[in-house]
């Protein structure tokens, strides 16, 4: 094998690496966009299924001449009632400073305003949706108090729903094309480093280097190009994910997807995808070198 | 008693849409032999060669080589005639990327030898055509007539039994042209079967070496000693 044939000292084919170095990255970019994707939207769809909140108005409170309605009696009722409900998994009562947490982005100079706002009292329940009786919960809570309500996620948010999902299918749509692409680019640019070596494999034909021997060395090339293009594309995923964990720092309502996904199969073979483009490349090296070498002379 | 190493018989050659470049053509060429193959721009000198040298296919007839009928040869055999019969071609064909030295081994590095192994070999071809000191050159650094000369050192690497020359002169001054005639005089000298293709009359005649003629599609033999006109041989 003549290794040392120095077909990659070309400095025609010098950028090529690069070039497939950078389709390797974008294409695990679309790949790992398109998993968080899924997982965030998956994730929010799933919270939306599985969970209710129960609001009970503080204005109510005061104005009712009932003393029984008092917060403190009234919660262990309500609880009470929630976890006899069939289809209930959990069941928690949020303290007045979490409420206030979830307006604070929305009065976010205005602390005095928020402590003094007479805010609801807020109830999340952790339901299966296959077994969860809503009606049922309904009834027996409004027998206690009359003013709670309870609020279906699913259902105040429909519309949302519908959107995320169609997110899901045009994120899908648009990584898929956005892969494809990387793929067609990757074995163009193996194609073009070819035809950049066109004058070589013809002058190693002519000087007596047999089929086999000009595929091998070619083939042993593009693996060399994979594995710098391989190694590229892990560097710059690598870059990319401490960019955003230093851009995402600090933004609770937009933390970084890594804590969505946490570690799954998808995510490995999102991982995987420089190493399949490797072998991809390489395939399409020996393709392309097969075809070339047909077209030779004497073919 | 010389063998017939290469041996043409009624071969016809023609392109795509019938444009013949000769027909019926027949000749021998025994070991050990130099001809010049001459005759006026696009008579077919490099088909000829490329026919030889199993670039191209005859339309018709057939092709003897080192004794082996190569009419119908496998594209996986061609590399064996390749080892054997040597081109030496108009426009070098040398790798740009590589030094001398590097361009020199190539044929050998083909066959699998190390590059330690025939790195002495290679410096003594280039010592035979004085570029010795050049061996880390680069092609572009390089005059025509050096490129063409580090093509004939790269081309005997391998001794081959045959050595085709395609206009070799073709790109170099007369007194070049010259000092590369007398490296294949040398070759000629050793054994080596040489067959030099040229437009150019006065420098075959410098030599009194007998001539292929190619003219009108037909080939004839001309020979030093009687300018004489053998048609179809």
């Amino acid at each position: 094998m003549i290794s040392d044939l120095p077909i990659t000292k070309n400095p025609a084919a010098r950028y090529v690496p690069w070039t497939v170095g950078l389709m390797m990255y974008l294409a695990s970019l679309a790949a790992f966009l398109f998993i968080v994707g899924f997982h965030f939207f998956g994730s929010w769809r799933h919270d939306l299924r599985t969970h209710i909140t129960l609001e009970i108005p503080t204005y109510s409170l005061f104005t009712s001449t009932n003393s029984s309605n008092d917060l403190s009696t009234l919660l262990p009722k309500i609880k009470d009632v929630v976890e006899k409900t069939p289809g209930v998994i959990h069941i928690s009562i949020l303290s007045p400073s979490e409420g206030q947490k979830l307006l604070s982005p929305w009065l976010k100079d205005q602390e005095i305003l928020l402590k003094n706002l007479p805010l609801p009292t807020l109830i999340e329940i952790e339901k299966n949706p296959e077994t969860f009786n809503a009606p049922l919960l309904e009834t027996s809570l409004k027998k206690i108090f009359p003013l709670i309500r309870i609020i279906n996620h699913q259902t105040h948010f429909s519309k949302i729903f519908i959107l995320g999902m169609s997110l899901e299918v045009f994120l899908l749509t648009l990584m898929s094309a956005f892969f494809c692409t990387s793929l067609l680019t990757l074995s163009f640019a193996t194609r073009t480093s070819l035809l950049i070596h066109k004058n070589i494999i013809d002058i190693l034909s002519l000087l007596g280097a047999s089929d086999v021997i000009i595929a091998k060395e070619f083939q042993s090339h593009a693996r060399i190009m994979a594995i710098k293009g391989a190694l590229t594309a892990y560097i710059l995923l690598f870059l990319t994910t401490f960019l955003a964990l230093f851009l995402f720092q600090g933004y609770e309502m937009f933390s970084f997807p890594f804590f969505i996904i946490h570690f799954s199969w998808d995510l490995f073979l999102a991982l995987l995808v420089p190493v399949l483009m490797g072998f991809f490349m390489i395939f399409s090296a020996r393709l392309s070198i097969q075809r070339l070498l047909k077209k030779l002379d004497y073919a | 008693m010389q063998k017939e190493i290469i041996q043409f018989d009624q071969v016809s050659l023609a392109f795509p849409g019938d444009i013949s470049v000769f027909e019926n053509i027949s000749f021998r060429l025994l070991e050990g032999t130099f001809h010049f193959l001459t005759g006026a721009s696009g008579s077919g000198k490099s088909s000829l060669l490329n026919l030889i040298h199993l670039s191209m296919r005859p339309t018709k007839g057939h092709i003897r080589l080192l004794g082996y009928d190569v009419s119908s040869v496998k594209r996986s055999e061609i590399p064996f005639f390749r080892s054997q019969i040597s081109f030496v071609f108009q426009d070098f064909r040398l790798l740009d990327h590589l030094t001398a030295l590097e361009n020199v081994v190539l044929p050998l590095r083909l066959q699998g030898v190390s590059f330690e192994k025939c790195r002495l070999q290679a410096l003594e071809l280039l010592k035979w055509v004085g570029l010795e000191r050049f061996y880390e050159s680069y092609p572009s650094t390089l005059s025509g007539g050096q490129k063409q000369r580090i093509a004939i050192a790269r081309a005997v690497i391998t001794q081959p039994k045959v050595l085709l020359a395609d206009e070799p002169t073709g790109n170099v001054d007369d007194q070049t042209g010259m000092k590369l005639i007398y490296l294949f005089e040398e070759l000629n000298k050793n054994g080596t079967t040489v067959l030099v293709a040229t437009h150019n009359q006065l420098l075959a005649q410098e030599f009194s070496y007998p001539q292929l003629y190619l003219d009108r599609h037909k080939i004839s033999l001309v020979l030093p000693s009687t300018l004489e006109n053998l048609n179809d041989l």
